[in-house]
């Protein structure tokens, strides 16, 4: 026997937010199953807020960005590819030409070492920091509460044990902002981190993270080789695989939250997704949390950034709580 | 006659909005190239049908906009299944997503050589994959046979039934559909204990495939809370499953089943 079709304007009702109370459970309790009446329903609800987008991004005048439920702010200055550039010009400029080149390659060499390339994204807390970094000027966090956000931050002490892969996924997580507020130069925000992260992940060592601690207000390019060496310990300490986890997750929430369009077109974050998901075997809740930042990827230069934020903090939460 | 005149002047007036909505309405429903054109030329020419008999009925209960939206849905959902039949995406497709349901509809329903469907797809935005990475999908999809039926000559069918291979292979069949049939039933009675809206959060979602935010929009909600009440839901109903007997592994294995 066909389904009772629902009259199309009722429909309409419904997508219209005209009905209400008693009405619309009962209408909602015929579409929950009837399957036409439902794909219409649906396609149509999906159809009207494109529509609703391209008008207020044509009222805006803005060309790029994509559709949000709230409007984002001014786009970025986009780079194609990341670069060394934000932290050179961190540097002061008397630095020797040698030196600067000794340090990068210091830099790369640590780097490699610390990540090695066993299948896994070959990508730093540094070199995260440096794509989030190429959006603009300014750090995409509360400077004066610089670990607010991190999840475990407002519950600590009654977290997981330290050497948890927990633990691990909110020490990478830490890193990208030290990264960040180093780059930034930062003295506050870089003193506050390094403490907070030397307390919290190495408390009997940590010797790295406590020299950025004392010498916050040093220029970026003095730093940036400790900052190599702390990661280089935590990743000993800890749950190398979940803080790579951690610090790319938390790169993305805070590229998202600028709208970061060029932070996205790295392929890394195809790997680091699937490098995650690699580890969800067991852990039902991180493996739809890592489908469903898949599935709100920026697109052909189109994103839903609020809905991708909000992937990317349950992705956060799923792997560091 | 000012009804008429009225009418019509709806119908110019809101003219972009129609050809906007009748064009998005055939993508979405897998309707491409001459065939997405004929369709909008198709929905205009249905709306003016009976001296705009469509646009009379609207009796203010909603919007104009969402209520000639929703006509012109209705119309596109019949026009692809007059045009298409019953076509599916095979299950394969359905779980590897987009492009690979619209690959396997331009070539194996509608026939479209691989270059043809793939240019097609790239255009419209629907992928930005090569034609040598569509051919890769395309192999990994299963040969469909046709929609309608085909005469089939009567020996082979024979020698199929007496077959004692392909008796076992019909007795797991049945088995896997009583299987199916069993968790069809329970899922019906888990969707059950939940609300109706949460019933059409969750069908939407999972079935429909909308995002969060369309789903927001359609059942005029707060966005931001769907986030945690969609994984909540599906917990809630994985453990009535679960403790109807029904595992993860069970109904993987049950989605694995190629299709008829």
């Amino acid at each position: 026997m066909k389904e009772p079709r629902l009259d199309d304007e009722r429909l309409s009702a419904l997508l219209a937010g005209r009905l209400e109370g008693p009405e619309r459970d009962e209408l909602l309790a015929h579409l929950s199953t009837a399957d036409e009446d439902l794909e219409v329903f649906a396609h149509t609800a999906a159809i009207l807020r494109e529509m609703e987008e391209e008008d207020a991004r044509e009222d805006r005048g803005v060309r790029e960005e994509g559709p949000g439920t709230k409007a984002p702010p001014p786009p970025p200055p986009e780079t194609l590819v990341p670069s060394m550039s934000r932290s050179t010009r961190g540097w002061p400029r008397k630095t020797p030409r040698w030196a600067v080149l000794s340090a990068v390659a210091g830099l790369v060499v640590l780097g490699w070492l610390v990540w090695p390339r066993s299948g896994a994204p070959d990508v730093t807390p540094l070199r995260l920091a440096m794509d989030v970094g190429d959006a603009g000027p300014g750090l995409p966090f509360d400077a004066s509460r610089p670990s607010q956000g991190i999840p475990g931050e407002s519950t600590r002490g009654e977290g997981a044990s330290d050497a948890s892969p927990e633990s691990a996924a909110r020490a990478g997580a830490f890193l990208v902002r030290l990264a960040l507020a180093v780059q930034e130069r930062d003295s506050a925000a870089t003193a506050t981190l390094a403490l907070q992260a030397q307390q919290r992940f190495d408390p009997q060592g940590g010797r790295a993270l406590q020299d950025i601690h004392a010498r916050a207000g040093d220029p970026t390019a003095e730093l940036q080789p400790l900052l190599e060496q702390a990661t280089e310990r935590l990743e000993d300490r800890l749950d190398a695989d979940y803080l790579r986890v951690g610090a790319w997750t938390e790169a993305a929430r805070l590229a998202a939250r600028q709208r970061n369009a060029a932070f996205f077109r790295s392929p890394d974050g195809e790997s680091m997704l699937g490098f995650a998901e690699g580890l969800t075997e067991d852990d039902g809740r991180a493996r739809e949390a890592v489908a469903a930042v898949r599935r709100q990827l920026p697109r052909d230069g189109r994103a839903d950034w609020v809905a991708l934020e909000t992937e990317l903090d349950a992705m956060l939460d799923a792997f560091a709580s | 006659m000012s009804d008429r005149l009225n009418a019509e002047a709806v119908f110019i007036e809101h003219l972009a909005v129609i050809e906007r909505a009748a064009a998005k309405a055939g993508r979405r429903y897998n309707l491409w190239g001459d065939d997405a054109e004929d369709f909008v030329a198709w929905v205009k020419m249905k709306l003016l049908e009976d001296d705009y008999a469509v646009f009379h009925k609207f009796r203010g209960e909603s919007n104009w906009k969402t209520y000639i939206t929703t006509v012109i849905v209705r119309h596109a959902s019949s026009y692809s299944r007059e045009r298409q039949g019953r076509w599916r995406p095979s299950a394969e497709a359905a779980r590897r997503g987009p492009p690979a349901p619209e690959l396997e509809m331009l070539v194996r329903h509608y026939g479209y050589p691989l270059s043809q469907a793939g240019e097609k797809l790239r255009t419209s935005g629907a992928t930005t994959l090569s034609d040598t990475e569509l051919a890769r999908l395309l192999q990994a999809l299963p040969e469909r046979g046709p929609m309608r039926p085909v005469r089939v000559p009567a020996e082979p069918v024979l020698e199929a039934a007496q077959a004692p291979s392909r008796a076992d292979a019909r007795l797991a069949r049945a088995e896997s559909d009583a299987w199916r049939g069993e968790l069809t039933a329970t899922l019906h009675r888990a969707l059950e204990r939940l609300t109706p809206d949460e019933r059409v959060i969750v069908r939407l979602y999972y079935g429909e495939e909308l995002t969060v935010a369309d789903i927001a929009r359609a059942l005029d909600i707060e966005q931001k809370p769907l986030y945690r009440r969609i994984p909540r839901l599906r917990d809630a109903l994985r453990g009535y499953l679960e403790e109807q007997g029904i595992s993860a592994g069970k109904v993987r294995s049950l989605l694995t089943r190629e299709d008829p």
